[in-house]
């Protein structure tokens, strides 16, 4: 967890982007009401980096029914898309290290592509969220730590949210997507020289929703969309 | 990757009843090993019925949640007798005897010539031989979980063998039969997914399937392929008869089967 930036101290501006942090008042808010205008309101605070529109989180908990798990799986795809589309043009990875990235960053393009489809009508895009990942493009080790966690936090949240999905045909389909972000984890664990090796542990680890949601949030990553 | 393998030998099930055809057959799967993944299996017991002509991740109405969990325990156990056949060395996990888990693997080398020397792609550093140590560790594990998730039901290992011709022989043919172990895991599972009734049977075998899902992919750097199957965006289910068509070449007897 070393290369995810510390939020600062609660509602400081943070130093690097004068960007206030978001509030854990929020967290919790998340977790426990998922209420997309209370969400929305939120969002707009004082700080003038919420929804530049009267925007709607993209996600709410609980996840109910498959087309919020969609959502749900959508979010994440667009956040790991737009963080390697932002490695991919940032100069600082080289070697395999670029390769993996530029491949991952397909990968996670299609499974965009593929969800988006899946949700039709209902479906939200780039324009609905907005990233700034910090420093974890001041060097390739960083971009290699960050990249380890958001694929692990990835593979904790399709684990935990395949069980909550009725059709068993977008089971099949989750795990398709799943096992790809598990193969991202253990590729970016070896370059990324972490300790354990590739593959620590004989079991994954899956995560609900709301574990997901606060760590995400707690990255501080996440400037429009939740 | 997304379509069923070709076969690279027929042959009339009938015909390997016999010891000497069972022979000739392993002697054909010596040579063919070559190709890993391509071989068929020797099919044998009452439960295994005709090679199915299914497509890709189509469901299977027929086989229940324990069916599908003995399909991954028989999974398991070949990977596990793989990976302990080309290291028999250090502890193994708590609870797990070399008797217990490879029964039949007594002429098993327990090194792999060259492996010690391999190096991991640059920038990773991590030790090879420690990561395929960590891999036996982990399908021993899955195999003490299925067991007990199975209890009585648990298909018994002394009713398998299990012979991976060449693999052993060398750094390289180890890799590669790994790589083509681990993908097949995966692609097995995936194709499952939909077929378990269970929740917490569903669940329980992410748990499993996505740590195959990294060693896959890490074989696959060590066999410098990009992470997955010819650099795919999705993994491919497969069926049970697919995935008996890739791997089960690597089965010389088995119980019945249900599956397929």
């Amino acid at each position: 967890m070393t290369a995810i930036p510390e939020p600062p101290a609660s509602g400081q501006p943070d130093p690097a982007t004068g960007r206030r942090p978001l509030l854990a008042s929020r967290r919790s808010f998340l977790t426990l009401a998922g209420s997309a205008t209370a969400l929305a309101a939120l969002g707009c605070s004082d700080d003038g980096t919420g929804p530049s529109m009267p925007g709607e989180a993209v996600v709410s908990l609980p996840l109910r029914t498959d087309m919020d798990v969609l959502k749900y799986a959508l979010f994440l795809e667009l956040l790991e898309e737009d963080y390697y589309v932002k490695a991919v043009q940032s100069g600082v990875l080289s070697g395999a290290v670029l390769t993996l990235a530029t491949s991952v960053r397909d990968h996670e393009s299609a499974h965009v592509d593929a969800l988006q489809s899946a949700l039709g009508s209902a479906a939200f895009g780039s324009d609905d969220v907005a990233f700034d990942f910090g420093n974890a493009y001041a060097n390739q080790a960083n971009f290699l730590a960050t990249a380890t966690v958001l694929e692990q936090t990835g593979v904790g949240a399709y684990l935990g949210a395949i069980g909550l999905i009725q059709s068993k045909a977008l089971r099949t389909t989750a795990g398709s997507i799943f096992t790809i972000e598990a193969r991202h984890t253990a590729a970016f664990r070896a370059y990324a020289n972490a300790g354990g090796g590739p593959v620590p542990n004989a079991f994954e680890s899956p995560m609900t929703p709301e574990a997901t949601v606060n760590a995400v949030v707690a990255t501080g990553f996440v400037t429009r969309g939740l | 990757m997304r379509n069923a393998p070709p076969r690279l030998i027929h042959f009339d099930a009938k015909e390997l009843d016999s010891v000497s055809e069972r022979r000739r057959f392993l002697g054909n799967l010596a040579i063919a090993v070559g190709a890993i993944g391509l071989v068929p299996m020797i099919r044998r017991g009452a439960g295994i019925g005709e090679l199915l002509a299914q497509s890709g991740g189509e469901t299977e109405p027929g086989l229940s949640d324990t069916d599908i969990l003995n399909y991954a325990l028989t999974l398991e156990y070949l990977e596990a007798t793989f990976y302990l056949r080309a290291d028999s060395t250090g502890p193994l996990p708590t609870g797990a005897i070399v008797a217990a888990i490879d029964p039949d693997g007594m002429g098993a080398p327990g090194t792999v010539p060259g492996l010690s020397g391999r190096m991991a792609p640059a920038p990773a550093t991590f030790s090879v031989p420690t990561f395929v140590r960590a891999v036996r560790d982990h399908e021993i594990i899955h195999v003490l979980a299925l067991k007990s998730a199975l209890g009585a039901n648990a298909l018994p290992r002394d009713q398998f063998a299990f012979d991976f011709g060449t693999a052993f022989d060398s750094a390289a043919n180890f890799m590669a039969t790994a790589l083509v172990l681990e993908d097949t895991g995966v692609t097995a599972y995936l194709g499952q997914a939909g077929n378990l009734d269970s929740l917490a049977i569903l669940g329980t075998a992410g748990t499993i399937l996505g740590v195959e899902a990294e060693h896959a992919a890490t074989f696959r750097l060590l066999n410098n392929q990009p992470v997955s199957p010819n650099d795919a965006d999705f993994d491919s289910p497969k069926s049970s008869s697919e995935i008996v068509a890739a791997a089960g070449g690597f089965i010389t007897a088995a119980p019945a089967l249900p599956f397929p």
